[in-house]
């Protein structure tokens, strides 16, 4: 039995574990950690960013003075070339089965009897020449001989080889010293986040924005380079495996491992509880933590008075995502009861340009150039007084942002029902006492529902004014940024103390 | 968080068809070095050859060494590359052992294999099959799909019905449907994908939403190929009837945007007035043997829309002419009498 592998550096209070975002890729979850970095001001951190492979990109946020290290661990950097030619060693049939079981179970147990065979298997040679060996080529081969003999061996094995290694990238990786490890997805992030937990005995925890399993499941489900190599047809019961089920089944595998070894498990919203449960989250140590907003900057702004022009406000990006078009469809059949209306796209309309241009060619071709205008990206604060309804018609949202603001600023919010929408607007299922309903729900791609919310809104002065009242309450209770900072410093504060448990021990 | 969603973008395996072997070829480059050092040894002990004495034939013998340390090197630079270095190998042997002409016999044979095929076809065809190339026959790789077990199977139960999916089905098969709208989308479809869109799972509703996206720059092209059928004039009433369908398919998903939705409106307007026009003639005759769901489809489509129309009288006289030719499925029928009483009187315009 060997020590752990764990860096020589200085331990620090958290190890923040990222995938794919911070600090390379702005706004988002990127933005999100900038924020939590920033106000957990007295705890220090290191940060270990995941990636495919070295990029060369140019980190988009500067790291806070608490900051004191980033490691990059790439997921699919191993070279091509077979090295060696190695004897096969004992004990590979127990890491192909080992392997066999993480990818397709997932679980504590199974990773860490990966660990353990790992190590007995690898005999201290370096992770690219075992993963280009003769070794790694057999346990592809036993594997597929298990999984899907009728299936195509050639797209098995590219896809069995990239799945396995970011997971073999993953378990090779010298750990940071760090009294709380803490993953921001699941996925290789997670996975990490559980071998931390094994192997030095502190705890690691979950923040999960939206679900990355039912993400990528979404992904891979829809995906055209996943090749399907077994005629299924149209059955969706079909028991053959298929590499589309070896992806899914695998993500899902990583997010059970990941669940099972933290000690908490976060989410911004009730409704990503019910995926997390789903996929083996323990229920006790579930817990949400709502993003919050600084209140002060939206303190004593105007509402729009009942004699201004009757303005609603789609707030966000012109992307398809955000389904600008449904918002100008509502518009225009609300115009034909409320003629004088003024409809703001209020985002930037520079990261899809080809939307943009179809957005504003619906609005010419119905007629809306009086009505509808598009600002670009604007100080909110300032054009939110001139706001009597603001709408969000996302296809798919976590928890938007602009929700809060338009509330802290008393305006109504009508969103269609995704993310933590609802649950905003109408209040979690536990608020007590219970605030009511601070705006109103539509159904996806609903432009004629939209646009009834609307008119229901604009017309009814007094009925605004009491979502408007009702929003603002919620927000100043539940989704301030103080609240949500409090809750991560609480978090840390407590599994910083915590004594270390027994930890599985692994080859350095 | 797309760091393993775009590791597995470049890592999974591009769609069949496209694989090719990483096995590295043979190089001209490599021909080409072999002839140089041999003509530069050659010249080179040529020189010593004509010279006297001791610092003569060592400065051969120096010369030789570096020839060798050349090929060496070149040999680690080609096999760093992951190229083919057998005839490089070949070189450094033959020079050892004959100097200038084994260099020059290897550079020969190098050249002469460049034109060769550089596996067996064999081996080539056997890629290609594990590839699923599209190059393989199709009965070939039938063949060897219904051996190994990979064709559909016949003694499955039938599919479910995807609606039925959607409103009891399990969340898994619920996910596997919208997967499957997404990757084989009909319009036949969509009514399923509304289900999902308002359905009260927010896991399949996100899903819906990412198929509804997906999917909409087919619709936008599909709605362009009935403008453009449309417009090339449909040579019947029965192709006029069918882009109807997919027009009225393509409304009733709510997917469109208002211009798009104006657009197609318009359009199924003219097509409905063409299939009118042409029943007031005579009954449409809407028979595909085979493709049974299209039939019924197209029927289901026409009567909705006469009765839309308020042509209850040429709906009654389509499904009469319809039971006729059910009974006589010979029988032609000339035209339709559109104050048409009962089914007697309709029955006299049959043609023997």
């Amino acid at each position: 039995m060997t020590a752990p592998n764990i860096a020589r550096v200085r331990e620090t209070d958290v190890c923040l574990i990222v995938e794919g975002c911070y600090p390379y890729v702005p706004g988002g979850v990127s933005g999100w950690i900038d924020w939590l970095l920033r106000v957990q001001g007295n705890t220090s951190f290191q940060i270990v960013a995941l990636w495919p492979k070295p990029t060369g990109q140019q980190p988009r946020y500067a790291l806070p003075p608490n900051v004191t290290a980033l490691h990059h661990l790439y997921l699919q950097d191993f070279g091509a070339e077979p090295v060696k030619k190695l004897p096969l060693p004992a004990g590979m049939e127990a890491l192909a089965s080992a392997l066999g079981d993480l990818m397709a179970k997932g679980g504590r147990k199974h990773l860490a009897s990966v660990g353990e065979a790992l190590d007995r298997t690898r005999r201290g040679l370096a992770l690219p020449v075992l993963f280009n060996s003769p070794l790694a080529w057999d346990i592809a081969r036993r594997s597929y001989d298990a999984e899907m003999p009728y299936g195509s061996f050639l797209h098995y094995f590219w896809a069995w080889r990239a799945l396995l290694g970011g997971l073999l990238a993953t378990l090779e990786f010298t750990l940071p010293p760090a009294k709380v490890y803490h993953a921001i997805s699941t996925g290789y992030a997670g996975v990490l986040a559980a071998r931390a937990a094994l192997e030095t005995g502190r705890p690691a925890l979950l923040t999960e924005h939206g679900i990355y399993t039912n993400e990528r499941r979404i992904e891979l489900l829809m995906a055209d380079w996943v090749a399907d190599t077994v005629d299924k047809g149209h059955a969706i019961t079909d028991p053959r495996f298929d590499l589309r089920d070896m992806w899914v089944r695998a993500f899902e595998a990583y997010a059970r491992t990941c669940y099972e070894c933290c000690a908490e498990v976060i989410t911004l919203y009730e409704d990503n509880q019910l995926a997390q449960r789903r996929l083996g989250a323990d229920t006790a140590r579930l817990r949400v933590i709502a993003n919050g907003i600084d209140l002060r900057r939206f303190a004593g702004l105007d509402r729009a008075g009942e004699s201004d022009r009757p303005t609603v406000a789609l707030i966000g990006r012109v992307v398809p995502i955000k389904d600008v078009k449904t918002f100008i469809t509502a518009a225009a059949i609300l115009r034909a009861q409320v003629p004088d209306l003024c409809a703001l796209v209020m985002g930037p309309t520079d990261e899809d340009p080809g939307y943009y241009e179809e957005c504003r060619a619906l609005v010419s071709d119905l007629g809306l150039q009086d009505t509808v205008t598009f600002t670009g990206t604007v100080d909110i604060v300032a054009h939110l007084p001139r706001v009597h309804v603001a709408v969000l018609t996302s296809l798919s949202e976590s928890q938007p942002l602009v929700i809060l603001e338009a509330g802290a600023a008393g305006i109504p919010f009508i969103a269609t029902n995704v993310g933590s929408c609802r649950e905003i607007i109408d209040g979690r299922a536990d608020e007590m006492p219970p605030l009511g309903p601070g705006g109103l729900i539509t159904g996806l791609v609903a432009p004629a529902e939209v646009a009834d919310a609307l008119a229901k809104l604009l017309l009814d002065p007094a009925l605004r004014r009491h979502y408007g009242d009702t929003l603002q309450a919620r927000v100043r209770r539940t989704y301030t940024s103080e609240r949500a900072a409090d809750a991560y410093a609480d978090l840390y504060r407590h599994h910083i103390a915590a004594p270390p448990r027994a930890v599985a021990t692994r080859a350095a | 968080m797309a760091a393993s969603g775009s590791a597995q973008g470049e890592d999974a395996p591009p769609p069949s068809g496209e694989l090719r072997s990483t096995v590295s070829r043979r190089l001209p480059s490599h021909a080409t070095f072999l002839a140089a050092l041999a003509c530069i040894e050659t010249v080179v002990l040529a020189k010593a050859l004509v010279g006297n004495g001791e610092p003569a034939l060592l400065f051969a013998a120096a010369c030789h060494a570096v020839v060798l340390a050349l090929v060496i090197g070149f040999i680690a630079r080609a096999r760093a590359r992951n190229e083919d270095v057998t005839f490089l190998l070949l070189g450094a042997i033959g020079a050892m052992v004959v100097g200038p002409v084994g260099l020059l016999g290897a550079s020969l044979l190098c050249g002469l294999s460049l034109g060769a095929e550089p596996t067996s076809p064999l081996v080539a065809q056997w890629y290609e099959r594990i590839a699923l190339s599209t190059s393989v026959p199709d009965e070939e790789r039938l063949c060897e799909d219904v051996e190994v077990g990979r064709t559909l199977d016949p003694a499955a139960p039938p599919p479910k019905s995807f609606p039925a999916i959607m409103t009891t089905g399990p969340l898994d098969e619920r996910q596997a449907v919208l997967g499957q709208i997404a990757r084989h989308f009909d319009l036949s479809y969509l009514p399923t994908l509304e289900m999902a869109l308002a359905s009260p799972e927010p896991m399949i509703r996100v899903q819906a939403a990412a198929v509804a996206s997906h999917i909409s720059p087919l619709m936008r092209r599909m709605l362009q190929d009935c403008i453009s059928g449309a417009s090339r004039a449909p040579s019947g009433p029965i192709e006029a009837l069918a882009l109807l369908d997919d027009l009225s398919s393509l409304l009733g998903s709510g997917l469109l945007d208002a211009t798009e939705r104006q657009q197609a409106e318009a359009l199924a307007r003219r097509l409905g007035d063409t299939v009118v026009t042409a029943l007031t003639q005579k009954p449409l005759r809407i028979d595909d043997p085979s493709d049974h769901a299209r039939e019924t489809r197209l029927r289901n489509r026409l009567e909705r829309l006469l009765i839309e129309r308020n042509l209850f009288t040429e709906l009654r006289a389509q499904r009469t002419a319809a039971r006729i030719r059910k009974r006589h499925p010979t029988a032609r029928l000339q035209r339709l009498a559109v104050a048409m009483r009962d089914v007697d009187s309709f029955r006299s315009e049959l043609l023997p």
